[in-house]
């Protein structure tokens, strides 16, 4: 049987060649944002496969993308962001003001990856056919025998359709827009996505596609609802349990305007100080449950966790946080953890703590616009910790942690109270 | 505004619009100026698209909008600045995907009632296009 250090080393075989370095949020970096190679794109660490068929019109041409700015503030952690939901294979939704990108960004990154996009606008979209497929008379029918008609794919299902090393996103936009019977129906394709089980396309039944997260990746793109987008109405937050929703501000930025528009007029180089914390690193293989369960601290931030989660929901209740926000959401008991455990096994790479405070920033803060909303969560994020005894690595086995209950709760007992401090904020 | 004076304001509208990464708008605000703007997109080169799959087939296009076709041109003139077109056929239900080289000038035609009652169902083209002319 293995000792508790090497079976830490054993999930981490590449952090145990070099020397973990404590750095600062604010440490500087000269490793390149984004970096491709013959197989692969890494954005801001998170590695993403090339499709290895990039034939078809689909596929968008990176000549058209030779100007993108890739700013420190939207861009680069919004690339990081839409790849961490790639890789996990989560249905992401975005919101955020027109003039950010958002668009361009995916197609962008589709061009460099090889991926197909598949792009539907949802305003004024009320044919579920044109998304879905239907039959049609049969252009190649030349023999009797030929079927009168054939079932023809809609824009969504072509995107859904499975083909050989082609990977293909579907870009949802202005889903806030969408009439009510094409919601249903795009949320049961992505009820089927999560459990890569079958679409049923035709009402008889006849015609079903089998759906395979890994295969297709779902975007959905909101503007605000309310504010100056006439017609976009706030989606029911019990929809939007179903999406990894990300909150972009209304406008840009006014470091990334003015970025942007130095860079426009070529008044700056087009490289900005990268800071290190913006990097995530993926894994070459995600941990399995039992892996997890042998980080040391894992019992520890685990309960941390849960008295987070309940925090944040009772801010949210409270409207202490997203109080401006147009667009009502919530923070889900089932969906939430289910993403932040999933989040640990691609991302953990030797400090538990940092991995799962960036889970929670993802799942949790990203759905917030406020920069002060974003800080009271960020007060509670700092709580979910393992703090090992001193003179302990956190770099344990999980026996010597079973000696550490008393300790285990005696922090949770901390984090309530903190916990409670907030509530009267 | 005189007939001259429009011309000119016309041509300088064209002009900007050339290498434009944005479909342009022009507002007529009646039928009459939407016929006389029809002629002058025509008279700098421009040639008039019936159906939207045809506005990427010369380098310079026009299309007049209205409400058969709103949903179409609205998609055009948002996916545009993207650097990739998708158009769906819905009677053949086929995609033709077109990549914008933006050495090509796309202008959209709209009369002025027509854009109101497009903007109220939905359609904001004043948020989406690039350069517009009114006279």
């Amino acid at each position: 049987m293995r000792l508790p250090e090497q079976q830490f080393n054993a999930l981490n075989p590449e952090e145990e060649k070099q020397k973990h370095i404590t750095k600062s949020p604010e440490t500087l970096t000269d490793k390149e944002p984004i970096i491709e190679t013959e197989t692969s794109v890494s954005y801001l660490g998170v590695t993403l496969k090339k499709a290895t068929n990039k034939e078809g019109q689909f596929v968008p041409r990176r000549e058209q993308y030779e100007n993108f700015i890739n700013d420190r503030e939207i861009a680069l952690p919004l690339q990081r962001d839409i790849a961490v939901a790639f890789l996990n294979g989560e249905p992401l939704l975005i919101e955020g003001g027109t003039s950010l990108g958002k668009t361009t960004t995916i197609k962008k990154m589709a061009s460099e990856l090889g991926w197909e996009i598949h792009y539907v606008n949802l305003n004024g979209a009320t044919d579920i056919e044109d998304l879905m497929g239907r039959y049609i008379p049969n252009p190649n029918k030349n023999k009797p025998e030929d079927p009168e008609y054939i079932f023809a794919d809609g824009k969504v299902t072509s995107g859904l359709r499975q083909e050989e090393g082609k990977v293909k996103i579907i870009i949802l936009d202005e889903f806030n827009a969408a009439a009510p019977n094409i919601l249903i129906r795009l949320h049961e394709i992505l009820d089927a996505l999560e459990r890569s089980g079958d679409v049923v396309l035709s009402e008889d039944a006849s015609e079903t596609i089998r759906v395979d997260k890994s295969k297709t990746k779902i975007v959905a793109l909101m503007n605000p609802p309310g504010k100056e987008y006439f017609g976009r109405e706030p989606i029911d937050p019990a929809q939007l349990r179903r999406w990894v929703y990300i909150k972009l501000p209304s406008e840009l930025p006014e470091e990334t305007f003015s970025y942007a528009t130095d860079c426009l007029f070529g008044a700056q180089s087009e490289t900005q100080n990268i800071i290190q914390d913006m990097f995530l690193e993926t894994r070459k293989q995600p941990l399995n449950l039992e892996q997890l369960q042998e980080i040391p601290g894992i019992r520890e931030i685990l309960e941390k966790y849960k008295e987070f989660h309940k925090a944040a929901k009772e801010l949210l209740k409270r409207r202490k946080i997203a109080e401006d926000q147009p667009q009502p959401f919530t923070y889900d008991d089932r969906m939430e953890p289910q993403r932040v455990r999933n989040f640990v096994l691609q991302f953990y790479k030797g400090d538990i703590n940092e991995t799962f405070q960036r889970a929670l920033r993802y799942y949790y803060s990203n759905k917030l616009e406020n920069k002060r909303d974003r800080e009271k969560l960020e007060e509670l994020i700092r709580l979910v910790e393992y703090q090992p005894k001193s003179g302990e690595s956190k770099r344990k086995g999980p026996e010597r942690e079973e000696k550490e209950q008393p300790k285990e709760k005696a922090e949770t007992k901390e984090l309530t109270l903190k916990t409670r401090d907030i509530k009267k904020l | 505004m005189t007939n001259q004076t429009i011309k000119k304001s016309f041509k300088e509208f064209i002009d900007i619009l050339a290498n434009s990464k944005e479909v342009g708008l022009v507002i007529a605000k009646n039928q009459k100026e939407l016929d006389n703007f029809s002629r002058l997109l025509e008279d700098a080169g421009f040639n008039k698209a019936v159906d939207i799959a045809n506005v990427f087939e010369s380098q310079k296009t026009y299309i007049v909008v209205d409400k058969d076709i709103e949903k179409n041109v609205y998609d055009l003139a948002i996916q545009y600045p993207t650097g990739q077109v998708e158009i769906f056929d819905n009677k053949n239900m086929q995609s033709r995907v077109f990549f914008p080289d933006y050495h090509s000038t796309i202008v959209l035609l709209v009369a002025q009632d027509v854009l109101n009652k497009i903007q109220t169902r939905g359609f904001n083209f004043l948020s989406v296009v690039g350069p517009a002319y009114r006279s």
